[in-house]
């Protein structure tokens, strides 16, 4: 990870999933790909994680034990800090209803489970610049 | 019925009266007749009697007139014995002679009986007076005789002579007076019996025509009472009355008349007391059906129940496998997204990694494996989604020229890959098409890449036209792929559109498809309101063609939702996304969630009802009483578009037939105006027009009167297919 560092300009993006494997996959994606990756495992933590660190991005997975990832998103929205963070959903819900649905629980982004590791990189490079 | 012969032929009443009438005014007639020349006649007799007694009254004073001059002229000559005075004597005799017969003649031809007697013995006493003394007396005087000539004693003579003749000229006047007054009471009588018979006859044409009369009178009434009698009876419903002959044939033709009504009527009584029967028969007949009509409706409410029950069973049968989809899709997704997200990572990686060859290609074969496997979740999903009617099409301007340009572009990588050509031809003048642009494409997309996989070498056409309809009554858009390919064998392109179905086994491995492509593009075509077809023959290529109407307006409101999928509650749409991904218990939150939504994108549960009418929109809030939703009621529609912007209600239900503003009006404000486009707009109306309000953008018509059941479920399908495809069409394209 040290060899990426560029600290001043790194980006923070916070990484929820539930799965030890996607959180995984997504942190070493993203990691090698230049930003400050944070983890959380469900909607709490996820809470937690971001007032922690205020990161520049959220993704989100939606299916969540305990707080899901809707609801989360709702309670971020409510704070002002994170009235206006990129928040994509990495969701395995994939179809048009579920990709509006997210959207309208405050997701400024949807993608879908699989992706296509250069797809997921370009939206959240994508994001970073237009919704950061 | 027995028309009697023994009785006389009817006559015509109209006949006898007009023969009465004849014989009254010929008798009148001959009265007139007659009076005339008997009035003449008697007339001129009268005439004739005047003339007659003024001529016997002249002729009887010229007999005396010359009488006395021939004896004045006899005295005068025997005083003076001068002859001058002979000559008044002897002109006196010849006057006398003709005077006498004159008279004589008129009275022989009068035949005046008396005048002629009396004539008779004037002439005797005058011839005696001439005789005896006149010639005696001029014998004395021509003999000088004067002495005795002038003798008392034959002055007394002829004196006394003369006198006898002056009385029988007397006798003579009243002779004729006798005679004339005899010829005038003659001719009286015959002028009175003239009179009398006229009166008789007369009086004989009144008598007749007054017993004329007074017996067809009486005749009409006798008969005609009769006549009414009958009618009577066959009024009261004696229908055996019969009409006898009657006299008069005109009466009598009117008693026939009656008779064969009175037959006619029994007739037709006897017919309906026969129907009559045959309908208590039929009667009892249907009773039978009824208990059976009874028994069947009771079986037919079991079925309808057992339908009911059944349907419903159905129906959570479809909602569980829906969920049951939904949560394998997930479930399925979650792993796949490791393997292939590893996999790719270690591929971007394999530089760094330091792996060989054949770590490589094994690498791939995993990423290439996965991938067919979520291609292949993909289709089952979309099959099954569009099986089970869950696939709900807006339709839209479709540009096709733009459409397949990009259809081209977006696979023009694969052609290139396999060094074939791919080409897109697009007729002039068909660059719209009313339908669905996402699934047209894919159709289009699934079509052209089956078309390249399957092709070795040469090219691949994609193509739009116009074609007639296959019923010949309209147009239709023709949209074909064709490759220069293996082709399909006839027998196998019966086949080519079923599930999991390829020409060639072997392909499927080396082409890389999933078995479910042409399934999904015939489901879309179906769904999209077309039909395919295939046109193909081994080693000479194959084309597919999907024919569309051109007018497919409103099919998704027409159709949806499918017969055994009722709609959703009213609840799924206050919380649009569909909550079968998750457990029951968090539904709540998912509204609280929602509840943020509605917050934040400034939308809310108001629905605008705008009609003229009080009572309507009285009623349309009683619909909506138990519902989420609150309705605001505006009469004006003149404030519509104003209230619109404000309140952003989340459906409009519009009337028709306004003032000021009519509904049509209203509605194309409402959609030509972006801001207000989106909002669904109901048409609630009692015109008939639904066509026109779906072309002016009205996106769901009900009829007046309506039912409150049919509203709210109008307003559901409004509202669910709204929170639907429409803005969520666009991101399906991210999903492959």
């Amino acid at each position: 990870m040290d060899e990426h560092t560029t600290t001043e300009q790194q980006q923070h993006i916070l990484v929820v999933d539930d799965s030890q494997d996607m959180r995984e996959l997504l942190q070493r994606l993203l990691e090698r790909a230049g930003y400050r990756v944070v983890v959380a495992e469900d909607g709490q933590a996820s809470l937690t994680q971001a007032k922690r660190h205020h990161p520049d991005l959220i993704l989100m997975d939606l299916s969540l034990p305990d707080m899901d990832g809707w609801e989360a998103v709702a309670h971020l929205r409510k704070m002002r800090e994170f009235r206006t963070i990129p928040i994509l959903a990495v969701t395995a819900h994939v179809s048009a209803r579920e990709a509006e649905r997210a959207m309208a629980a405050g997701c400024t982004a949807h993608l879908g489970k699989p992706f296509d590791t250069r797809v997921l990189l370009q939206e959240v490079a994508r994001l970073l610049k237009d919704g950061g | 019925m027995n028309r009697t012969s023994q009785r006389t032929q009817p006559t015509s009443l109209v006949e006898q009266l007009k023969r009465s009438l004849l014989i009254v005014v010929s008798l009148l007639v001959c009265v007139l007749i007659l009076s005339f020349p008997v009035g003449i006649y008697n007339s001129n007799i009268q005439h004739n009697l005047d003339e007659q007694k003024a001529a016997l009254q002249e002729g009887q004073n010229n007999i005396l007139l010359t009488m006395v001059n021939q004896e004045t002229g006899l005295r005068g000559y025997i005083s003076t014995d001068n002859t001058v005075f002979l000559e008044p004597f002897t002109s006196g005799r010849t006057q006398y002679l003709l005077a006498v017969r004159q008279m004589k003649d008129q009275a022989l031809g009068s035949d005046l009986s008396e005048t002629t007697t009396a004539l008779a013995q004037v002439e005797e006493r005058a011839n005696a007076w001439y005789s005896t003394y006149a010639q005696v007396q001029l014998k004395n005087m021509q003999s000088g005789k004067l002495a005795t000539a002038r003798s008392d004693s034959n002055g007394t003579v002829g004196k006394a002579l003369f006198d006898q003749f002056r009385a029988s000229v007397a006798h003579l006047q009243a002779a004729i007076g006798q005679d004339l007054n005899t010829l005038q009471s003659r001719l009286d009588i015959i002028s009175r019996l003239s009179l009398i018979i006229a009166l008789v006859l007369s009086v004989v044409a009144l008598l007749l025509l007054w017993y004329t009369f007074t017996r067809f009178v009486n005749v009409l009434h006798e008969q005609l009472t009769i006549l009414k009698t009958r009618s009577k009876q066959l009024g009261s419903g004696d229908l055996s009355a019969r009409v006898q002959e009657l006299t008069y044939h005109e009466l009598n033709s009117l008693g026939q008349t009656l008779n064969t009504m009175a037959e006619e009527l029994a007739t037709r009584s006897r017919e309906l007391e026969g129907s009559v029967e045959e309908l208590a028969i039929r009667s009892r007949e249907l009773e039978g059906s009824n208990e059976e009509l009874a028994t069947r409706t009771h079986e037919l409410e079991r079925s309808v129940e057992e339908l009911i029950a059944l349907n419903s069973a159905l129906e959570e049968a479809n909602q569980a496998r829906s969920q049951f989809l939904s949560t394998m899709s997930h479930e399925l997704r979650t792993p796949l997204a490791s393997i292939i997200g590893f996999t790719q990572m270690l591929l971007d990686d394999a530089d760094v990694a330091n792996m060989n060859q054949q770590q490589h290609n094994d690498l791939q074969r995993i990423l290439k494996n996965g991938q067919h496997l979520l291609s292949l979740i993909n289709d089952v999903l979309d099959l099954t989604k569009i099986e089970a009617g869950r696939m709900v099409v807006s339709y839209s301007q479709v540009d096709m020229r733009e459409l397949l340009t990009s259809v081209v572009e977006e696979t023009q990588s694969i052609a290139i890959a396999r060094q074939l050509v791919l080409r897109a031809e697009v007729e002039e003048g068909m660059d719209f098409l009313e339908s669905n642009p996402l699934k047209l494409r894919q159709v289009l997309l699934n079509l052209v890449s089956n078309a390249l996989k399957f092709t070795e070498q040469g090219e691949v056409t994609v193509s739009a036209r116009r074609v007639l309809s296959p019923d010949q009554e309209g147009e239709c858009v023709a949209l074909a792929v064709t490759d220069s390919g293996i082709g399909i064998p006839a027998d196998i392109q019966a086949h080519v559109f079923e599930a999991f179905y390829q020409a060639d086994g072997t392909y499927t491995r080396k082409a890389g498809g999933t078995g479910l492509g042409l399934s999904i593009v015939s489901q879309l075509t179906t769904l999209l309101g077309g039909t395919i077809a295939v046109k193909s023959a081994p080693g000479q290529g194959s084309t597919f063609t999907v024919m569309l109407p051109i007018k497919a307006l409103h099919h998704s409101i027409e159709q949806d939702p499918p017969r055994l999928h009722p709609a959703q509650p009213l609840e799924a749409t206050r919380i649009p996304p569909a909550s079968g991904d998750l457990p029951p218990a968090m539904s709540d939150e998912l509204l609280a969630v929602f509840a943020h939504r509605v917050a934040t994108d400034g939308q809310n549960n108001l629905i605008l009802a705008v009609d003229d009418n009080p009572d309507i929109i009285v009623l349309i809030k009683a619909a909506l009483k138990d519902t989420p939703y609150t309705v605001v009621g505006l009469q004006d529609p003149l404030q519509a578009m104003e209230l619109v912007q404000e309140l952003h209600p989340c459906a409009i239900m519009l009337d028709v037939m306004m003032p000021d503003l009519n509904g049509w009006q209203l509605l194309n404000q409402l959609k030509v105006n972006p801001a207000t486009a989106s909002i669904p707009v109901m048409m609630i109306t009692v015109l008939t027009e639904p066509t026109t309000g779906y072309v002016l953008g009205a996106d769901a018509y009900l009829i007046k009167p309506f039912k409150t059941t049919v509203l709210l479920n109008t307003l559901r399908n409004l509202l669910a297919s709204q929170t639907g495809p429409s803005q969520a069409g666009e991101r399906e394209a991210q999903r492959v």
